[in-house]
């Protein structure tokens, strides 16, 4: 796909090729807003800020670079701003190391559907979730996370450890469930 | 050691790979309402213009266009009748002033001749109907100009010489009397009017020869055939058809300069005048006087009533709107300190909340209900807003207003008055799109239901005046207040319309 074409036209206000971007990255996108999210009502409030900061900043975006990353880099600054403006996620998005969860090392092999992963991913509280998407999905560094969320980065390294053992004790958890319903059911 | 810890990075790394690839995968089809709202944000939909608007607009220009026509219909009509007149006294003056060169240089003829003239010029006058309009006294200069023929005739009989040169006498006495009356006449008009004062007592005291020498032959305008009180009152009539058109008069410009301004101002409206107005200012919602709304207690929760726990969802802040409105008013001075206005005003109010996406689609919500005792009910909503805080929402209210209002000058200064004025008005909301906020189910939805259409405020402010030639200018801060509350009692707690702006009043006056 030609972006630098669909880009220009955007910018000369060609509402075709707005939609055409939208639609090219629309449901990519919703799914990185669902991850930071607890509702799609939620995902879909980030997706249309997000695309609005697109279609304004669209004049700052370098032709070089990859269109999509730098989409998916609003979405999550979008989703981040989001997460600390609701009154809802207030609480959640404490840091403080005030329920400790065991730290674990373990590399499980993830048997699970991206469906079912999404959902454990979205039940973790918004804090783990947040520092877990950016540092495991986006790859942000312990740094950089420490930097958007305003925390140390030993809070966030700490917190990405903690979300870490607990998802994949609810993937394991998860996993025999599923052996075990299936054994029941044979 | 760095064997272990290495293999830790890159177990690390394989369950990171995975989840990475598996959310890669991750992808949803975002409802229709996203990209219509993209849409109408980045491309700056044109918000349609709201026909309520055109309307008020509308009647206001109909009615500004229909008091000007009334008011200056009735001025031309005035100042019609007035120019008439005073071409009708000028002419009476020239003639006596000739008839009186005429006898005193004895050219009887060409006396006769000018008013056979002026008798001619009289008819079609009448035959054009401007004579109908005049007073009698003015027509029945015609008698005089009879007079005038038979004293002619007399003069050329030597035998009524005599009686004729006493005639004559008697003629040019009166008839110096009487172009003194008609200069004191003037005088007192140009002093009179422009001091409030009545010039008549004057003359019937005896200050104008009018009533002490009534003589028709001069051309005088008080006519003999009517009594003197019934004379003074159709002069009375005339003057007061002269007051607006004073510029027809000869001035004595030195007077002129010396009439303070001030005081011409003070006297300009005594009546009735038609004003307009116009506020524009901030609008927000209080929970009491001087208290404003927080997202606790505001138009949208209820903190009064119990609220089933566990309570999920807090409501938007209420965050201040623009305001504005404009209007037509009577005005009358009551006295030089106080004076009132009536009129009708359409009231513009707005107030920002942030609300989620609309979704268009029925759901059940819960809603305070006086029928349930005043707890929650559920209701049914065919459309209703998530709660998120990324769309600014307006509330909307278009009241129509009726104000009364009295205004207090507090100082001394007429030419810039400072003047307090406190108003009471009843309004009625027209149109709103305001939203209440369900605590349980977090969604806004819309219920005209809950709102209390009929409203009473009060409001009050400084108006400092400005006069410029014959128009009055007053602009201040207002502050409104809503006595009764916007949202029904029970629909929750009492929530009141505040305004904080500037008001600007423009009196035209008559010129």
């Amino acid at each position: 796909m030609d972006y630098n074409g669909l880009v220009n036209d955007c910018l000369k206000k060609d509402k075709a090729a707005q939609r055409e971007l939208y639609t090219h990255f629309a449901s990519q996108m919703l799914g990185i807003c669902y991850r930071y999210t607890k509702s799609m009502a939620d995902a879909e409030d980030v997706l249309q800020e997000g695309f609005i900061k697109v279609f304004k900043n669209l004049h700052q975006f370098k032709g070089s670079g990859e269109l999509g990353a730098w989409v998916r880099k609003i979405m999550v600054n979008t989703a981040i701003t989001y997460l600390k403006s609701q009154n809802r996620y207030q609480y959640d998005l404490s840091y403080a190391d005030s329920s400790l969860h065991p730290v674990s090392d373990e590399n499980p092999e993830i048997h699970i559907g991206t469906k079912e992963l999404a959902e454990l991913i979205r039940q973790l509280p918004t804090g783990y979730q947040t520092i877990f998407n950016m540092h495991a999905v986006e790859g942000y560094s312990h740094v950089e996370i420490g930097g958007i969320l305003g925390i140390n980065e030993g809070t966030s390294r700490s917190q990405y450890a903690r979300a870490r053992a607990l998802l994949i004790s609810w993937i394991e958890k998860n996993a025999v469930e599923n052996k075990t319903g299936k054994y029941a059911r044979k | 050691m760095l064997l272990k810890i290495k293999r830790a990075n890159m177990h690390e790394n394989e369950f990171e790979k995975q989840v990475r690839e598996k959310m890669e995968e991750l992808n949803f089809i975002p409802s229709d309402a996203v990209w219509e709202s993209v849409d109408k944000k980045i491309n700056n939909e044109k918000k349609r213009r709201r026909p309520i608007f055109w309307l008020f607009l509308f009647v206001g220009l109909m009615t500004a266009g229909a008091g000007y026509y009334f008011i200056s219909g009735k001025k031309n009509s005035l100042l019609a009748i007035n120019d008439r007149l005073q071409r009708q006294i000028k002419d009476d003056k020239k003639n006596a002033h000739n008839l009186y060169q005429s006898e005193k240089t004895g050219e009887y003829k060409k006396g006769i001749l000018e008013n056979n003239q002026y008798e001619m010029e009289m008819e079609k006058a009448k035959n054009a109907g401007i004579g109908s309009n005049l007073p009698q006294q003015i027509r029945k200069k015609e008698s005089v100009v009879d007079d005038n023929k038979s004293d002619g005739m007399y003069g050329t009989e030597t035998g009524q010489q005599k009686k004729s040169a006493v005639k004559a006498g008697n003629k040019i006495q009166s008839t110096i009397e009487n172009k003194k009356a008609d200069d004191n006449v003037n005088k007192l008009l140009l002093n009179g009017n422009q001091e409030g004062q009545d010039v008549l007592p004057h003359i019937v005291k005896g200050e104008g020869n009018i009533s002490k020498k009534p003589d028709h032959k001069t051309g005088n305008v008080i006519n003999k055939d009517l009594p003197v009180d019934a004379a003074i009152k159709t002069d009375s009539a005339i003057k007061k058809k002269q007051i607006p058109v004073q510029d027809n008069i000869p001035k004595n410009d030195s007077t002129d300069k010396q009439r303070p301004l001030t005081k011409n101002m003070q006297k300009i409206h005594s009546s009735w005048a038609i004003g307009y107005t116009a506020m524009a200012g901030i609008s927000n919602m209080s929970e009491r006087l001087f208290q404003p709304g927080s997202y606790a207690n505001g138009a949208y929760y209820s903190s009064n009533v119990a609220i089933p726990s566990p309570l999920t969802h807090l409501p938007s802040k209420i965050n201040m709107g623009f305001s504005w409105g404009a209007g037509i008013f009577m005005n009358k001075k009551l006295s030089k300190k106080f004076s009132w206005n009536a009129g009708l005003h359409y009231q513009y109010y707005s107030t920002h909340i942030n609300i989620g996406n609309y979704v268009d689609s029925v759901r059940y919500i819960y809603q305070l209900s006086s029928n349930a005792g005043g707890a929650y009910q559920a209701a049914r909503v065919a459309g209703y807003y998530n709660d998120s805080s990324y769309n600014n929402f307006t509330n909307k209210y278009h009241f129509v207003e009726l104000p009364l209002s009295l205004s207090f000058i507090l100082n001394k200064n007429l030419k810039k008055p400072l003047a307090w004025d406190a108003a009471l008005s009843f309004s009625y909301l027209v149109r709103s799109n305001v939203l209440q906020f369900d605590p349980i189910s977090g969604v806004y939805y819309k219920n005209d239901a809950m709102i209390n259409k009929m409203q009473a405020n009060i409001s009050t402010g400084f108006m400092l005046g400005i006069y410029t030639r014959n128009n009055e200018l007053q602009l201040g801060p207002q502050i409104q207040y809503g006595l009764t509350s916007i949202l029904k009692k029970s629909a929750g707690n009492p929530q009141h319309l505040f305004f904080a702006g500037l008001k600007v009043l423009y009196i035209p006056h008559k010129k």
